[in-house]
């Protein structure tokens, strides 16, 4: 309870630390977000009060104290681009940004964590070889061209899967049927998915491979297989759980790693997450949007560090108290 | 072993098989039967209220449901599509001027918003006055000549103006209309709010209501957005002159038209050539062309491309850049034909007065050119000779041997004080490559004449900061809005603009352009004030406050084999006047 | 039928030094109820007995003479599939390296319980009965059945693998180095309990050791044993009586001193041979004091030369 709420307190910190961070950071940077509501045409005193209405004539630290109030009450302002409020544009985007990213990296970690395991008991063969090979090859794979490579193949030669987007307008009209609807909503999942889960699980997979290595050494594997377990049971139950631990560790690190990855990705298939609209945010000094999806990073990293560690906590007795 | 392989396999086929089984079992449901264009843009659109809408890819979305506005200038008045002269358009008839500071304007009847209700002249009215009211900012200038607004009746307008110009036709009768019924529950709740145009600015509009050929269906944010053909619309089945001796029959005939958003060119340009979108609004640029032209059902159009004239702009107010000659010379070291030719790939044309050469009637062709197409020989020696002339030193001065230039080195005033480094603002390399690289080029250009030059690529925030208002910088290389009618001949360049935030950035101010102008905006008669225009663009290019540079072509390429009849016009063959009239290709 | 019988056997492990002939011809009986210790100097070679029995030595061993015989099956003709029924439910082992023989994310009872189900088909209740009895058994709580392994005392995970071992009613239990980790006062517990239960259940077990004093007080039999050859084996009186092989009188020499590990015999001078080093001789012989000519060049057998009592030497036969 207490290791629980230590966690917290830092994670609510470090959310501050970031808050203050990106609040001056975007402030120092040269250019004016009134760009966006202010014409040349208008006299001084319509542009003084225009900022004003947007609170843009206050001294930083007032717009701070300002910010975290609103932030408080769960206000985030309006994003100065799409002019609505921030949580709507990022609300529904994160959600999309979600259905591609959860499964993607859940399935790239089990497919990695798989083969990891494959390769370190079937240690030395070919297919070790050509696993780590194909894996770093497509991990160094720059993602844009991994991605358009797939659309050019797979959507445009072959025609199976669309170029890119989440649905296809036509198939949702009032009138089509939920599994229309889920099939095209997976048809589009595919190639966004495969192409993650290509360029990432190699990661995964090396990393299982390693520790895996070092748990078939351990003396209680001895045990195990004298107690005559099967050799299915001996790596998947003793070896593979044992050996999983660094992997966890590993994965609340890849998450805030592959968030670079997830605005490629989104732009490459036109994935509408919201990955690129933060990336433009930023691009754009629209500060409102740029600090929330700052404080979105943060949480979602903050918290698969929280998970990881609640998780690990529960994987490995020796840490739970 | 065998087993995994197995299993592999099989995922693998399982995948390929559904990707065929959804993409061939699932047929589309009721738009299978019905005609959609599906138009790709690269940038989706931010908002659909108009009045804090900017991007032009937003507005090719808003101009659809709406007539007139920001990009479109289509109100009360429109242009003929091919010869660009002022029509009727939501108006019955020209303006009749009762005096030289009374309009009246009559509107057709029977026009109707997409809820059926009818447009009058109190749409007009309110909107004019909701723009003063609350000073929008795309807005602002449709409202300052206007003194005030009458309804006479619901089909006649009365405006009091303060004064008589052309003005007031290509600002306030282009200007889009809003709906009175909708917005004034809007305009209400604003004046209640503390912060009433910041309430307006973000106000979200979820359902746009307008005059326009197509109404508004639904929006999905960052992915597509969908409207149907308003069979009401007021110009449904009629047949226009087109002003060239031709003739457009306005649909639309079309059922819908699909906005679909694509995170990249590259994968939008897949779409095209692989049938999933029947065009691509914005944003092609020239090294698509090759494949493009080489898929059967696309036709590639190419069309300099009148929004933007590629200038470099001076700031007119310190040495040496407010000196003529000074300026004259840096003009003759630019080749803008390498610009077209190396830069654009050829998809460009080179600029010799600001307004863009595709629109023929107002494009003066024949202003100074400094040496365009000369050697680089004959170009530097002229700059040098100019420089010398005008008192100009050199620590080492540039040469000319043979076909050849030996830079110079520390160009200095006649005053002997030396000239500082000379700053090139742009955009950066991945929002504006051609500004970007025109710059970089014209720095080395400019560096042989023994001008220390440098560039400094920004953000576009930034770029507006330094130079709009803190006018914080030396040259900038941009592009400028060119209009239907030549507008920026005014707001460019007049000497109301110099302030803090105008347009005449380059604080421009020579009497005899200023003079010229005014008498200029005065001008209703067409041939007169195309000679009007032709002598504004003289003086430019001899005064120089920007050096022309090149637009770019505009190129769409767009699937024929689905629809037909597309109308090729000044800003490319995938407008507002193409998507009211193609028709399904049975 | 004997239980367990080596016949010559032999195994090396693949080095970059070169093969290893860690088994160099060993030979061994053990009866029903018999408890046979192993005992040689460390690197001898006991271990490697243990692992070949049940067929868990690592990839770069490999068997390649003898044969091991369990109820007189020969072990090493088994295939995998029936190997893996022997193990623990016929032959179970106690590793020498009892601290780590536990893994560590589950619960000891469980561990003991997952034993127990590969091979039997129990209920769960009866599995748990079972598992408890033989916490008793060793000595431990069955409350703590619950606790992972990080949770116990060095002493107490040595009880629960012992009990670990018996789960199964195995016909006979390898014991390998089952109290050396710990420390004297313990050992001496737990050697107690295994008294018990051996009294008990008449277990049969092969005990490994190098600290003769525990060989002394557990074992009815001892194999003498050194470098990868078992040199002397015989029932514990007659061995300590009269030990008749040169190496094995020097192990008894030194014994009233020692009572903890047989790291170098005082009582014999020089060093064990390297198992790297194949001499056709007798690996004896370069320390021996007692060798012939032909000692150098000729293997001596391993002969039974009384009743239950097998020596490898050649000067030992003579002297009969
Ligand atoms: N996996 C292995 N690879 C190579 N050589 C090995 C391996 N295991 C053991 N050996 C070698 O085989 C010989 C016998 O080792 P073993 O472990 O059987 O000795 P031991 O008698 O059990 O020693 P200790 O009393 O120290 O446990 C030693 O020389 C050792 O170095
Ligand atoms: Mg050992």
């Amino acid at each position: 309870m207490g290791y629980l709420v230590n966690r917290l307190i830092m994670t609510v910190i470090t959310l501050f630390v970031i808050l203050t961070v990106t609040f001056t950071m975007f402030r120092l940077m040269p250019g004016d977000p009134s760009v966006f509501f202010i014409s040349p045409q208008m006299s001084t005193e319509t542009i003084a009060r225009i900022k004003a209405q947007f609170g843009l004539d206050q001294p930083i630290h007032k717009q701070f104290t300002n910010y975290l109030g609103s932030i408080l009450h769960g206000n985030f302002g309006h994003s100065f681009f799409y002019k609505r409020p921030v949580l709507e544009v990022i609300g529904e985007r994160l959600l999309n940004t979600i259905v591609l990213f959860l499964p993607a990296a859940i399935i790239s970690y089990l497919v990695g964590v798989g083969l990891g395991r494959y390769m370190a008991w079937k240690r030395g063969g070919t297919s070790e070889r050509v696993l780590i090979f194909t894996g770093l090859s497509f991990w160094t794979f720059f993602v844009p061209w991994l991605g358009l490579l797939m659309i050019w193949v797979l959507s445009y030669k072959f025609g199976l899967f669309p170029v890119g987007g989440m649905i296809t307008p036509d198939k949702w009209l009032p009138g089509s049927t939920l599994l229309g609807r889920a099939l095209d909503l997976l048809h589009h999942l595919v190639s966004p998915l495969v192409c993650y889960v290509l360029t990432w699980f190699a990661g995964n997979m090396l990393i299982m491979r390693n520790s895996m290595l070092e748990t078939i050494g351990e003396d209680y594997i001895l045990t195990v297989r004298a107690k005559g377990l099967s050799e299915r049971k001996i790596r998947n139950k003793h070896a593979a759980r044992n050996a999983i631990l660094p992997v966890v560790t590993a994965f609340s690190m890849s998450i805030a790693y592959s968030i670079g990855g997830c605005v490629l990705l989104e732009t490459v298939f036109s994935w509408p997450g919201i990955g690129r609209t933060m990336v433009d945010s930023v691009l754009l000094r629209d500060y409102p949007l740029a600090q929330a999806s700052f404080i979105l990073i943060a949480t979602v990293v903050l918290v698969a560090n929280l998970i990881t560690d609640i998780l690990y906590a529960y994987l490995d007795p020796r840490i739970r108290y | 072993m065998e087993m995994k392989k197995m299993r592999t396999i099989v995922i693998v086929t399982m995948l390929l098989c559904f990707g065929m089984v959804t993409a061939l079992v699932i047929p589309s449901s009721a738009m299978a039967k019905e005609s959609t264009v599906k138009i790709g843009l690269v940038m989706e659109p931010q908002t659909l209220n108009p009045l804090s809408a900017e991007s032009e890819q937003n507005w090719h979305i808003i101009k659809m449901i709406y007539c007139g506005g920001y990009i479109d200038p289509r109100g009360l008045y429109a242009y003929t599509p091919k010869s660009l002269e002022w029509i009727p358009y939501m108006a019955e008839s020209m303006p009749q001027w009762l005096d030289d500071k009374t309009v009246v304007v009559k509107l057709k009847k029977g026009i109707k918003w997409h809820d059926g209700s009818e447009f009058t002249a109190e749409d007009v009215k309110f909107t004019l006055d909701f723009f003063g009211e609350f000073e929008a900012a795309n807005y602002y200038n449709t409202i300052d000549m206007l003194e005030k607004v009458e309804v006479v009746d619901p089909y006649t307008i009365k405006f009091h103006v303060k004064e008589k110009t052309t003005l007031l036709y290509y600002r306030t009768f282009m200007t889009l209309i809003l709906q009175k019924a909708k917005w004034s529950k809007i305009v209400t709740e604003a004046r209640k709010n503390e912060a009433p145009q910041k309430y307006i600015f973000n106000y979200v509009i979820k359902n746009p209501v307008g005059t326009g050929p197509f109404k508004f269906v639904e929006e999905k944010q960052g992915q597509y957005i969908l409207l149907e053909k308003n069979d009401d619309w007021f110009l449904k089945g009629q047949t226009i002159s087109t002003g060239d001796g031709g003739s457009v029959t306005y649909g639309p005939f079309v059922d819908r038209i699909l906005f679909k958003f694509y995170g990249n060119l590259s994968s939008a340009v897949l779409a095209l050539k692989g049938g999933e979108i029947d065009t691509i609004w914005h944003g092609l640029d020239a090294a698509f062309i090759p494949e493009l032209k080489k898929v059967k059902h696309l036709t590639v159009s190419t069309k300099p491309y009148y929004h933007d004239v590629k200038f470099a702009g001076f700031n007119l107010r310190e040495k040496p850049l407010s000196d003529k000659m000074f300026r004259k010379a840096l003009a003759y070291a630019i080749d803008k034909d390498f610009l077209i030719k190396r830069l654009l790939q050829g998809y460009g044309t080179a600029s010799d007065a600001i307004e863009n050469p595709g629109l023929e009637f107002w494009y003066n062709g024949n202003v100074e050119n400094y040496f365009r197409g000369k050697s680089e020989a004959s170009r530097y020696s002229k700059a040098i000779s100019i420089l010398k002339e005008a008192g100009y030193t050199w620590d080492k001065e540039p040469k000319i041997e043979g076909s050849r230039v030996i830079p110079g080195v520390g160009i200095k005033m006649s005053d002997g004080k030396k000239v500082r480094t000379i700053e090139i603002i742009t955009r950066t390399q991945a929002t504006n490559p051609q500004e970007a690289q025109s710059a970089i080029l014209i720095s080395q250009w400019w560096k042989k004449l023994g001008v220390d030059t440098k560039t400094n690529l920004v953000a576009f925030p930034t770029l507006i900061n330094n130079v709009w208002w803190e006018n914080k910088f030396d040259v900038i290389v941009f592009g400028n809005i060119i209009e239907p009618y030549p507008v920026h001949l005014q707001y460019y360049f007049d000497v109301k603009e110099i302030y803090q935030y105008g347009w005449n950035v380059m604080a421009y101010k020579e009497d005899r352009y200023q003079k010229a102008m005014y008498d200029w905006l005065k001008v209703f008669d067409w041939d007169e004030a195309r000679k009007g225009a032709f002598r504004l663009q003289e003086i430019l290019a001899d005064d120089l406050p920007h050096i022309p540079l090149f637009v770019l072509k505009n190129i769409h390429a767009y699937n024929h084999t689905r629809f037909k009849g597309w109308i090729e016009q000044y800003n490319g063959v995938v407008n507002k006047d193409s998507l009211s009239c193609i028709r399904p290709v049975k | 039928m004997a239980v367990l019988e080596l016949k010559s056997l032999e195994m090396s492990y693949k080095t970059q030094e070169g093969t290893v002939r860690a088994i160099d011809g060993a030979s061994l009986r053990v009866e029903k109820g018999d408890t046979v210790g192993i005992v040689g100097e460390s690197g001898c070679g006991k271990t490697s007995i243990g692992l070949s029995i049940l067929r868990l030595l690592p990839p770069n061993a490999t068997i390649h003479g003898g044969q091991i015989l369990f109820k007189g099956q020969n072990l090493l003709s088994l295939s995998g599939k029936d190997m893996r029924r022997i193990r623990w439910k016929n032959i179970s082992m106690i590793f020498q390296a009892a601290m780590n023989a536990l893994d560590p994310v589950y619960r000891v009872g469980d561990q003991l319980i997952e034993a127990l189900v590969e091979h039997q088909n129990l209920t769960k209740k009866q599995a748990s009965d079972k598992m408890e009895a033989v916490f008793q058994l060793v000595g431990l709580d069955p409350g703590r059945a619950r606790n992972y392994p990080h949770e116990y005392s060095g002493g107490m995970k040595q009880r629960a693998i012992i009990a670990m071992s018996l789960i199964c009613d195995p016909d006979i239990i390898i014991a390998d180095e089952a109290t050396t980790a710990l420390d004297v006062l313990v050992q001496d517990r737990i050697l107690a309990s295994i008294e018990k239960i051996k009294a008990e259940f008449s277990m049969t077990m092969l005990y490994i050791s190098h600290d003769i004093a525990v060989i002394s007080e557990v074992c009815n039999k001892i194999a003498v044993m050194y470098a990868g050859n078992i040199v002397e084996h015989g029932d514990t009186m007659s061995l300590f009586k009269a030990p008749l092989h040169p190496y094995t009188q020097g192990l008894m020499h030194s014994f009233p001193k020692i009572h903890g590990k047989l790291e170098r015999l005082e009582g014999i001078p020089g060093e064990p041979p390297r198992l790297t080093d194949s001499s056709p001789g007798c690996r004896f012989f370069p320390r021996c004091q007692q060798s012939l000519k032909k000692c150098n060049s000729i293997r001596p057998e391993f002969k039974e030369i009384e009743e239950n009592h097998w020596v490898a030497c050649h000067a030992t036969r003579r002297s009969l």
